[in-house]
């Protein structure tokens, strides 16, 4: 009768045809189907490994042309889930309080696309309208959005911006860890390790402790727009030579929230301006550096 | 369950050669399977666009031991990809979905679907010609006027019979999603379309305007927890239908209500069971399919573990719950790591409601009496059947010594899933399709 490990690893291997790289190493400490108390150490591994495994799978999809919705919702509440155990486990220990993201910031879309679907549908004047083409239907998002110029020239602006975040982000040789979207929770970890109290629960591959939050990141890119290096920036500062004449029609700076176009309401979600607490993590170190970053890239484009 | 244990397995492939020239094997996976209201037709629709229909011979006495066997009648390219200039994205030609029209003359009429647009196409024989114009030849070519010196009619000859198929409607653009169903309802005027997020009913004659009766988009697509997986009509009270949801809820909506049935009538939702709690719950209680049973009273839902049918009187729970693989409940994470956790497996009920099947992995699938709640699982493969052979039962052995003929969990093959399978509406036949193969069997009586 073979081991369970070897079980494990022949099923692994007839089944892993699809050249997904497993991200948890084969010590046969990940037996599948047992039964595991939740608060264990097994249990945290394995709700690591799910995470883990979530995330890629959340950020492969979000990369492909047109992601399948279902999967998409799917995946993304199995995240929510884990995350909302973490935390119940977190505020039931008592740790320190540590603020936490809204759960809306787990959403099924990526940037690109929820700026596509940005425009809040108001109720439609009407179900039954007939005169229209049966696209006008309900489905006013995708057409107002590019049907409106200045609408168009502005979520273009804002998400050329959000690109260039994101290169920053991921592109800085700064000491700051190396935030790829599965790298990042990992370096979280470490990170708050340092930070935090002792973690609780140990798991082999420096899983989540019980204090962390890799609900933060949950979504790689999306969440870092909300990092507090930009908290102490001035906006207006950030945007000197970004040409507003466009935005200053709208009455106000991109940081008030007066803007039509629902498109940078969601750009601006992400700045912690709307969310103050959202972002507890202290980088103060590489504030500067990715700062600087910043302004080299704005100033360039 | 005498009649399961004699099967008549008859294979078909459609060759290459009839089909389209590109001959990449991916296109001839076969995505939908769908008989017509009498048995007498079997279509099926690929991932490269193309409907194929089979119809049953006629029985005839001379070879009273051959009974009808389904012979292709017709081929043709239902969808073709389409490039959406807007979003910068291909529209697969896959056909999602294929339902027939009740027929009302001598023509067959079904609808076919891919991801955005739906078509009605009309099926039509020919076996007739006119013959004997006056101005053109046979050949078609015009005859000279100063050769033409009598007047004739032209008379009807038989020929060789063609079956040909024409586009008569197409519905489009009123989805901004991925199409999963359409249904046709028995007012047999207008038939539903659902994707992710909405529902539209159209009426068959009309093609630039369909109404919106299920929208369940939220104002703020980061709230989105929970989309339509698919939706289908009563069969017998046309104001009635159901919505399968990704969280395992079912919605039944009564059409006279109100225009917009976001509303639903009544909501269909077992508890969960705690102690089968684990990270995937959600995903493995996403429903993949619905259907109603032919008498209307009741209607089942396939998860991913599961077969529930529930009456339609009771929302707080299913009447019978059927294990289809169960063995693999420990197998999940993995399962989830390969994606084979979102296949969606159909459900299909046999003419009397008295048993329904399913598909599983291995190209096996399952069936149910639910009379004697006994339960068979078979397989769809070419070495086990030969042209009369019988189907012998499979066993998936879980544990323990693996007796003889049983295969271990492990060494199932989740690259061959049956997620498509069709029942004859009043006989024992049913069609299987296994990956780009149709498996048709038959029960053998003598």
């Amino acid at each position: 009768m073979k081991s369970r490990t070897e079980l494990f690893k022949a099923t692994r291997a007839k089944m892993t045809g699809k050249g997904l790289k497993r991200k948890l190493p084969e010590e046969g400490d990940l037996p599948e189907g047992a039964a595991v108390q939740k608060g264990s150490g097994l249990y945290s591994a394995q709700r690591q490994s799910v995470l883990n495994i979530s995330l890629d799978k959340y950020n492969r999809g979000q990369r492909l042309l047109e992601p399948s919705l279902r999967r998409s919702v799917l995946i993304a509440n199995t995240l929510r889930q884990i995350q909302e155990e973490i935390r119940q486990e977190a505020s039931d220990s008592g740790t320190p309080q540590i603020s936490t993201p809204p759960v809306t910031q787990v959403s099924p879309l990526s940037e690109s696309s929820s700026l596509k679907e940005a425009l809040p549908t108001p109720t439609p004047p009407s179900r039954l309208s007939m005169e229209n083409h049966p696209m006008g239907l309900g489905d006013s998002d995708d057409w107002t959005l590019l049907s409106s110029e200045e609408d168009f020239s502005l979520s273009s602006a804002i998400s050329s911006l959000l690109k260039e975040l994101d290169v920053v982000i991921d592109g800085s040789p700064a000491p700051s860890p190396q935030r790829t979207p599965l790298g990042s929770i990992e370096n979280l970890e470490t990170e708050k390790a340092d930070k935090q109290e002792p973690c609780r629960a140990e798991s082999k591959h420096g899983g989540c402790p019980e204090g962390c939050r890799p609900s933060e990141t949950a979504f790689g890119n999306l969440e870092i727009m909300s990092s507090s290096y930009l908290c102490d920036v001035a906006l207006d500062d950030l945007f000197l030579d970004i040409d507003t004449s466009v935005y200053e029609r709208e009455a106000g700076s991109l940081g008030s929230r007066t803007l039509s176009s629902a498109a940078s309401d969601e750009f601006l979600k992400y700045l912690p301006s709307c969310h103050p607490s959202s972002f507890s993590m202290n980088p103060n170190a590489r504030d500067l550096n990715e700062l600087e970053h910043i302004m080299e890239i704005l100033v360039g484009s | 369950m005498k009649c399961f244990s004699r099967y008549l397995p008859y294979i078909f492939r459609p060759p290459n050669t009839i089909l389209s020239s590109s001959c990449h094997t991916e296109a001839d996976i076969i995505s939908t399977v769908e008989f017509n209201h009498t048995g007498e037709l079997l279509a099926t629709g690929d991932k490269g666009g193309r409907v194929v229909i089979f119809q049953r011979e006629q029985e005839s006495k001379n070879q009273p031991h051959r009974r009808g066997e389904y012979n292709v009648y017709s081929t043709f390219q239902s969808h073709e990809p389409e490039f959406d200039y807007l979003k910068s994205l291909e529209i697969e030609e896959k056909i999602n979905k294929i339902r027939w029209l009740p027929q009302q003359n001598a023509a067959y009429f079904l609808l076919s679907t891919n991801d955005k647009t739906v078509k009605l196409w009309k099926i039509s024989e020919r076996d007739k010609r006119p013959e004997g114009y006056n101005l053109k030849d046979d050949d078609g070519r015009i005859r000279d006027p100063s050769t033409i010196t009598t007047l004739r009619v032209p008379v009807l000859q038989p020929m060789d019979l063609m079956v040909e198929a024409t586009p008569r409607r197409v519905f489009a653009n009123a989805h901004t999603y991925h199409i999963n169903s359409i249904s046709v309802n028995s007012d047999y005027e207008t038939y539903m379309s659902a994707d992710d997020l909405r529902i539209n009913l159209w009426n068959l004659e009309i093609t630039n305007r369909s109404f919106n009766i299920v929208d369940i988009k939220p104002a703020n697509m980061e709230e989105l927890t929970e989309v339509i997986t698919a939706a289908e009509f009563h069969p017998n009270q046309c104001n009635t239908f159901v919505y399968s949801s990704s969280k395992g809820t079912i919605r039944l909506c009564d059409m006279r209500a109100m225009a917009l049935c976001d509303k639903h009538s009544k909501f269909f939702e077992e508890p969960e069971d705690p102690s089968n709690r684990s990270f995937f719950s959600e995903i493995i209680s996403s429903i993949s399919d619905v259907k109603f049973s032919h008498s209307g009273r009741y209607m089942m839902t396939r998860d991913y573990l599961t077969v529930k049918v529930w009456d339609l009187n009771m929302e707080n729970r299913p009447i019978e719950t059927y294990q289809v693989h169960d063995y693999l409940r420990s197998k999940l994470c993995s399962l989830y790591e390969n994606d084979c956790i979102f296949d969606k497996f159909e459900c299909v009920w046999n003419g009397s409601d008295s048993v329904i099947m399913t598909g599983s992995y291995n190209n096996f699938f399952r069936m149910f009496d639910r009379n004697t709640k006994r339960d068979v699982t078979l397989e769809a493969s070419r070495e086990n059947s030969k042209p009369r052979a019988i189907l012998k039962p499979r066993k998936v052995c879980v544990g323990g010594k693996r007796r003889k003929d049983e295969i271990s969990v492990d060494s199932l093959d989740f690259s061959k899933k049956i997620l498509h399978t069709a029942w004859h509406p009043s006989e024992n036949i049913i069609a299987v399709a296994a990956t780009n193969n149709l498996y048709i069997f038959q029960d053998k009586v003598n």
